[in-house]
């Protein structure tokens, strides 16, 4: 089989270029060596895609599991999306559900499919998600050996609908962070270019389902934590409406601005899972069960605003480039743009690096070396030392360094000037959406103001670091529901456009989203 | 805007952090330029001074349910207590609280 491959591949090549052909050759024979080829063709492209194999009797479900565990021990002790895979656990939920595929009688498979539509869907989650019996660290050092008592709200509809968990991905610690490099179980590489980060703080979800080892996964977004990775690595990424999804199980970062959502190689896959994981859960106080909007989408009749204040500066020519020719392509499919202003817009970083760090301190005040997680008990002389001491120890630098700021902008003398004025700029900030939304249908922005930037590049600086996350805090803040679909590249590195909305107006982002992707599709068709 | 070592110093305690020399002075130095950044909100002037978002007890009142106790599932229970560092029993074990107290 690898010889018929290298002559194929020799024979197309007539020039041999040393370098990059042995470049080639080797790639080629890593990637067939220890896994049977018919396996590697395997068609996981996307959930329906593996719903039509397993349907079809094309490979098994523990076939296709074994594939991924496989490739993800070959592949992954580069890319280091994961901090755990669940092997065991997979393969025997894999194997269960082969046997109820067999014993199935087909009218009642597809009964079965109705109730369980991600049935045998291998997904991986963030690792600050709580998964019952299984470890959950947040990337942290902190809780390193801390197990799961029960499952998040989101990762048991999970579950309850067929997916299997394959693994907990890596991350910012405590999803503070815009590139992975915080993890205290070192940085996940960017499956594009090793050279660079997946973005952060989800980089380890992002980075598995573009690699291929999953075919979807958990996130979460604070401040663009699931957005700004997924344009780092060509893949769709949703920020829900503050309230759609279930917070109960995920550790809590910053609890006014965290939410979960879905990282996916399509649209659809996106908009499958989010409809599975939201809906209000007596356990979230602030969940909500509002009906999402269905949209009448006509691209015709849509608006599509441009936030000026977006464009003006700090973005990469390239970046600029592609999102221009989304905004051409838009055009031409016959949506309306219109330029628009958030003129608050330069206010939304400054006051998210205030709110954020405040809930961030009283937060993490939790993780005290008492209850649970690393404790330095038997070092410390008292109490007070066994806080100061298992805190130290556990917390790694950026962690630290947000805890300070928040304890500052709560302590007396400037909470006046930091905190209450923040939550204040905060409500002009939403209404300056709301203002907007009275105008037109969609806001689009890049995702991030560049592509994926090289390891070590901005973990000098930490407002360097904070700056990659300018069009995306903002939503957060609002509390709106915002999704990065790629469009385009600069060179190999992928480049991701950002639709927000009003709150749960979430199908409309999911068909803007499909507009781009069909375009995306047909353009790189026409260049094959 | 300039930190100082005595202000780096006061929020560790109130942290509950124990820094190093070499950590205050990096936390000296950053918190100064992320201050410096976030003056910007000094020169917001609101034409009228708006409530801050969530504030009032009607938005909050919303979502609460009711006040009752709810037993927490056994097997959760279990695996709560088995994660404490050091427990008797089914209690966490702690140092005295009012033994050697330090002034905060």
């Amino acid at each position: 089989m690898i010889l018929q491959k290298l002559k194929e591949f020799l024979k197309i090549e007539k020039k041999f270029n040393f370098y990059g052909d042995s470049c080639q050759i080797f790639k080629l024979l890593w990637n067939v060596m220890p896994i049977d080829i018919s396996l590697a063709i395997m068609e996981i492209k996307n959930i329906a895609s593996i719903k039509k194999s397993l349907d079809k009797k094309k490979y098994s479900c523990r076939e296709m599991v074994d594939f991924l565990l496989e490739k993800i021990k070959k592949e992954d002790g580069i890319i280091h999306s994961f901090l755990e895979v669940f092997e065991k656990d997979a393969r025997m939920k894999a194997g269960q559900i082969d046997e109820r595929i067999a014993a199935g009688e087909t009218d009642k498979q597809i009964a079965k499919e109705k109730i369980l539509p991600l049935l045998g869907i291998p997904m991986a989650i963030k690792d600050n998600l709580m998964y019952e019996g299984h470890r959950a660290s947040c990337g942290s050092k902190i809780l390193e050996n801390f197990v799961a008592p029960y499952s998040a709200a989101a990762v048991k509809k999970l579950e309850e609908a067929g997916a299997i968990i394959i693994g907990r991905t890596n991350m910012d610690e405590f999803a503070m962070g815009s590139s992975t490099e915080n993890s205290a179980y070192g940085p996940t590489k960017n499956p594009r270019d090793i050279k660079r980060v997946p973005g952060g703080s989800s980089g380890g979800s992002a980075a598995a389902v573009a690699a291929g080892f999953a075919v979807a996964a958990l996130g979460s977004d604070t401040g663009g934590s699931i957005r700004q990775p997924a344009a780092f690595c060509g893949v769709v990424g949703l920020k829900p409406t503050y309230g759609a999804v279930s917070r109960y199980g995920l550790v809590a970062m910053a609890s006014s601005l965290d939410q979960i959502g879905p990282i996916t190689k399509t649209v659809d896959d996106t908009a499958l899972i989010f409809k599975i994981i939201k809906g209000r859960d007596i356990k979230d106080a602030t969940s909500l069960d509002n009906e999402i909007k269905p949209s009448v989408f006509e691209i015709k009749n849509l608006k599509i605003g441009l936030p000026k204040e977006y464009f003006q500066e700090g973005i990469d020519k390239e970046v600029k480039e592609k999102i221009e020719e989304a905004i051409k392509k838009l055009e031409a499919a016959g949506a309306r743009i219109e330029e628009i202003s958030l003129p608050n817009a330069s206010l939304c970083l400054a006051v998210y690096y205030l709110l954020m760090p405040a809930e961030v301190s009283s937060n993490l005040a939790r993780f005290d070396g008492i209850r649970y997680g690393l404790s330095e008990r038997n070092s410390s002389k008292d109490l007070f030392e066994i806080y100061t001491k298992s805190r130290a120890i556990g917390f790694g630098t950026e962690v630290k360094r947000r805890i300070m700021l928040g304890a500052f902008a709560l302590s007396s003398g400037y909470y006046d000037a930091y905190y209450k004025k923040s939550k204040e700029i905060q409500k002009v900030i939403r209404d300056d959406f709301l203002k907007a939304f009275e105008k037109v249908d969609l806001l689009l922005t890049p995702t991030a103001p560049t592509t994926a930037f090289k390891l070590g590049e901005k973990s000098a600086d930490p407002l360097t670091m904070y700056l990659s996350d300018i069009f995306t805090v903002s939503v957060n803040l609002a509390g709106l529901p915002a999704i990065s679909v790629p469009s385009g590249a600069a060179g190999k590195l992928p480049i991701g456009i950002q639709f927000i909305g009003p709150a749960f107006s979430e199908d409309l982002l999911f068909e803007a989203g499909r507009v781009i992707e069909k375009k995306e599709k047909d353009s790189s068709f026409r260049k094959k | 805007m300039s930190v100082s070592l005595e202000t780096i110093e006061h929020l560790a305690r109130l942290a509950r952090l124990e820094l190093t020399p070499e950590e205050k002075t990096r936390y000296q130095k950053e918190m100064a330029a992320i201050l410096d950044y976030v003056k910007k909100l000094e020169d917001f002037k609101a034409k009228t001074v708006s409530a801050p978002l969530f504030s009032t007890f009607e938005e909050a009142k919303a979502c609460l349910r009711d006040d009752e106790i709810k037993e927490c599932p056994l097997s959760e229970r279990k695996k709560i207590i088995e994660a404490f560092p050091e427990r008797e029993d089914d209690l966490a074990k702690i140092k005295g609280v009012f033994e050697n107290r330090k002034e905060i």
